[in-house]
C-alpha cells in the first residue's frame, strides 16, 4: 500500500486562496468580535471584564484595581472583607477590585500588566518592588501623604523609621499601613513543667542558650524535646541582627549598597553561634530532625520545642496550639539588642488612570482601616492609637506589648537594590543554607557571599 | 472553580481535536501551494519558548478587551498547535490511501472525506492529543493567573496556589496535599479511561521512544 502516491485529491491554487481568505477574514471577525462577548453578563464562559482597563466609569466612579499577595486563608480574607468595607464606603465615588496572587506570580502578573502598558493601580509593597521605583514606575506620594495632617504626627505614625523607606533620601513612594518585627516565642508548658522562669526583655543569647540547655530532653539518645531552634534568624534578615548588635551589618547601606561585609567577623560571630547550638550544644534540631518531627505544622507547633525566633505574622500561625504560649523581644546580644521590621504598605503605580482612588485606598488603609486591624489582629498597625490599644492588646500574647516595645532597636529588614533578587536569592539565601546545613563553615560562607555579592554589585 | 475548569478544558479539547486534526489532514493528504515550507513554518514555532510569545499575546488580548475571560485560553485552541498537528499528520499518513480513493469514487469531498473517513480510523491517535490537551490544559496555572482576574472565575490548578501562603508565614501544606490529591483524580480517571487509546496512539504515531 503505496503513502506516497499522485492520487491524492488537489487543492488548486484558487481553492487554497479561497481557503485562506476566508481563514483570514474568521481570525479577524474571531478577534474582533471578542469583546462584546467579553461584555455578556453572568456568562460563565464569556463573563464581563469588569476588572479590565481601570477607566473611570460614566457614572462618575474611580474604578482601580489593587493587588496583594497571597499568605494564608484568614489573612486572605480580611484583605477581601478589607476592599469591600472601601467599596461600601466609598460608594459611588471609588470602586476598588483587590486580586490576590501566589507571591511570586504576584511580581510577573504585575510586570506584565507594565509592559502591556496597563498597569496595576495600587499593590502591597515588598523589596521587589524596588525595581518599580528604579524604572520610573512608582508614584511619588509625599504631596499626597503631606496633605493629611495625621501623617505628620509622630506620636502616632513611627516618622523615624520612615526614612529607610525614602529611596531618594526625601521623598515616600508608599504609604505604610502594618509594621512587622521579630520575635522570641516560647512554649509556657515546657517551662513550667521544668519549673523555668519565662524569657524577658533583660534576657541575652547567653541567657536563652543557658536555659534551651535546661530544656532540651534527651531520653535513649534521642532528642525528645529541643529547647531552641533559630527559625527565622537562619534567614538572612534574621542572622545579620548579631552583627548589627556588634556594631556591623552584611552590607554598607539598606539602599543602594555599594559594598558586602558578611565576612566581618562580628557577623561571623553571630552565624557561628547560631550553628553551634544545633552541633555543639545540640539544643537546636538540624534539618533532618526537624523534618523527622514536623511534617504538616511548623516544629514549634509539634509541642517539642520550647523556643523559636519568629517574625509577628507567626502570632496567627499559633493560635490553635494546643499548648500554651508566649512571646518576648529578641534577646540582647553584645550588650545591645537589634530586630529586623518592615512596613506593609501600598505604592501607586505612576501611570494609574485614576490615581485619586489608589492613593484615597493607600490613605484609608494607614488611617480609618487601622481600626479595623485592632480586630483582626493580623497586623501590627503602623498607627500608635491601634497599635498600644488596651482592645488590640487584650486579644494579643501578654508578650507583644514588650516586643512592639522594642521597636526603637529596629532597623528594616530589608535590601533595596536593583539587584536583590539576585543578592538575595542566588547569592545569600543559597549560602546561608549551606552553612545550616554544616556544609561549610560560616567563615568560609561570609568570604563566599561577600566576593559573588560584590561581584554583583561591581558588575551595576 | 470546577466549573470554570470544565468548561476551559473541554472548549480547549473540541478546539484543538478539530483544528489539528484538520489541518494535519491537510498537511498529510492534500497539495496546495508551500504546503511543505508551511508545514515547516508550523514545526519551528514548536522552538519558540512561551515566555518570547507571552508579552505580545497578553498586549493583543488586552487590546482586545479579552483580558479576564476565558476567551485568551479557548480561542487560540481553534487554532491548531504545532505539536499535535505534527502527531496527527504522522499517523494520518499511515492510513492506507486506497481507502480515500473509494470514497472520492463514491463522490466524498475532501470534508466528507476528513469527517467521516480519517477521523473515525484516527480514535488512538485523537485520544492521544485528548489526554495531552487535557492533562496540559487542566495543568496549566500561568496563563489562567495572567488572563483571569476574578477569582470566580479562577481554575482548579490555580486555586490550589491559595494553599501556598507567602515566603514568610510558608505554605498551608495539609490542605494543599488534600486539594493535590482531590485535584489529581480527574485526569487520572481520564487516563484510566483512554489508556488503550492512549498507548495505541503512541505507537501508531512512531512517539514512542
Amino acid at each position: 500500500m503505496s503513502m506516497e502516491t499522485n492520487d491524492r485529491p488537489v487543492l488548486s491554487r484558487r481553492q487554497f486562496l479561497r481557503g485562506a481568505t476566508v481563514g483570514a477574514a474568521g481570525l479577524v471577525l474571531a478577534a474582533c468580535g471578542g469583546a462584546p462577548a467579553a461584555q455578556a453578563p453572568n456568562s460563565e464562559g464569556a463573563a464581563p471584564a469588569s476588572t479590565q482597563a481601570p477607566a473611570q466609569a460614566s457614572g462618575g466612579v474611580q474604578r482601580i484595581r489593587a493587588m496583594m499577595w497571597l499568605n494564608s486563608p484568614v489573612l486572605d480574607e480580611n484583605f477581601k472583607l478589607r476592599a469591600q468595607q472601601f467599596n461600601t464606603i466609598y460608594q459611588g465615588q471609588y470602586e476598588i477590585d483587590l486580586q490576590l496572587l501566589p507571591y511570586d506570580q504576584y511580581w510577573s502578573r504585575l510586570d506584565l500588566a507594565y509592559a502591556a502598558n496597563d498597569p496595576i493601580d495600587t499593590y502591597m509593597w515588598d523589596v521587589q518592588a524596588y525595581t518599580h521605583y528604579k524604572s520610573g514606575l512608582l508614584r511619588n506620594l509625599q504631596a499626597d501623604i503631606d496633605s493629611v495632617a495625621d501623617f505628620a504626627n509622630t506620636e502616632q505614625y513611627p516618622l523615624e523609621l520612615y526614612d529607610f523607606w525614602r529611596f531618594d533620601g526625601t521623598n515616600l513612594y508608599g504609604l505604610p499601613e502594618n509594621i512587622q518585627m521579630m520575635a522570641l516565642y516560647y512554649n509556657k508548658d515546657i517551662f513550667d513543667a521544668a519549673g523555668v522562669a519565662y524569657p524577658d526583655s533583660t534576657w541575652t543569647y547567653d541567657k536563652l542558650l543557658e536555659v534551651a540547655k535546661q530544656l532540651t530532653i534527651t531520653e535513649g539518645g534521642e532528642t525528645t524535646q529541643w529547647g531552641f531552634d533559630k527559625g527565622a534568624l537562619g534567614a538572612w534578615w534574621g542572622a545579620q541582627t548579631f552583627g548589627w548588635a556588634a556594631g556591623t551589618a552584611f552590607f554598607d547601606k539598606v539602599i543602594e549598597p555599594t559594598a558586602f561585609t558578611v565576612s566581618d567577623p562580628r557577623n561571623v560571630e553571630g552565624l557561628q553561634w547560631l550553628l553551634d547550638t544545633v552541633y555543639v550544644h545540640k539544643v537546636s534540631p538540624d534539618a533532618t530532625q526537624a523534618a523527622a518531627i514536623a511534617q504538616d505544622v511548623s516544629l514549634f507547633q509539634t509541642g517539642k520545642l520550647a523556643m523559636v525566633a519568629d517574625g509577628t505574622w507567626y502570632m496567627s500561625s499559633n493560635v490553635d496550639s494546643p499548648f500554651q504560649w508566649d512571646m518576648a523581644p529578641l534577646p540582647i546580644w553584645k550588650d545591645q539588642r537589634a530586630l529586623p521590621f518592615w512596613f506593609g504598605g501600598w505604592v501607586v503605580a505612576n501611570a494609574s488612570k485614576a490615581p485619586e482612588a489608589a492613593i484615597a485606598w493607600a490613605k484609608w488603609s494607614a488611617t480609618d482601616y487601622q481600626k479595623e486591624l485592632v480586630t483582626n489582629r493580623d497586623w501590627i498597625p503602623i498607627r500608635r492609637a491601634e497599635r498600644e490599644d488596651p482592645a488590640y492588646l487584650a486579644g494579643l500574647p501578654t508578650g507583644f506589648k514588650s516586643v512592639v516595645d522594642t521597636l526603637g532597636d529596629a532597623r528594616i529588614g530589608d535590601l533595596y537594590h536593583g539587584k536583590s533578587a539576585q543578592l538575595v536569592n542566588e547569592v545569600m539565601g543559597p549560602t546561608l543554607g549551606e552553612v545550616w546545613n554544616n556544609n561549610v563553615t560560616p567563615e568560609a560562607a561570609a568570604a563566599d557571599i561577600d566576593a559573588k555579592a560584590n561581584d554583583l554589585l561591581a558588575q551595576g | 472553580m470546577r466549573s470554570n475548569t470544565a468548561i476551559i478544558v473541554s472548549l480547549v479539547m473540541v478546539g484543538t481535536l478539530l483544528s489539528c486534526s484538520f489541518t494535519a489532514y491537510g498537511f498529510a493528504r492534500l497539495n496546495a501551494p508551500g504546503k511543505n515550507v508551511i508545514f515547516m513554518l508550523v514545526l519551528a514555532t514548536l522552538m519558540l519558548p512561551g515566555a518570547v510569545t507571552l508579552v505580545p499575546t497578553y498586549l493583543m488580548f488586552n487590546a482586545i478587551g479579552w483580558v479576564n475571560t476565558f476567551l485568551p485560553l479557548i480561542v487560540p485552541a481553534f487554532f491548531g498547535s504545532a505539536f499535535n498537528i505534527f502527531l496527527l499528520r504522522q499517523f494520518y499518513m499511515t492510513i492506507p490511501m486506497e481507502l480515500e480513493e473509494a470514497a472520492k469514487i463514491d463522490g466524498a469531498s475532501v470534508y466528507r472525506i476528513w469527517w467521516s473517513i480519517m477521523l473515525p480510523l484516527s480514535k488512538p491517535v485523537l485520544a492521544t492529543v485528548a489526554v495531552f490537551t487535557f492533562v496540559a490544559t487542566y495543568n496549566d496555572f500561568f496563563l489562567p493567573l495572567i488572563y483571569l482576574a476574578d477569582e470566580e472565575k479562577y481554575t482548579i490548578a490555580v486555586a490550589l496556589s491559595f494553599f501556598q501562603g507567602s515566603p514568610r508565614i510558608g505554605p498551608q501544606m495539609h490542605l494543599l496535599m488534600a486539594a493535590v490529591t482531590m485535584s489529581i483524580l480527574p485526569p487520572l480517571i481520564l487516563f484510566l479511561a483512554a489508556q488503550r487509546y492512549f498507548v495505541r496512539g503512541i505507537v501508531t504515531s512512531g512517539l514512542k521512544g
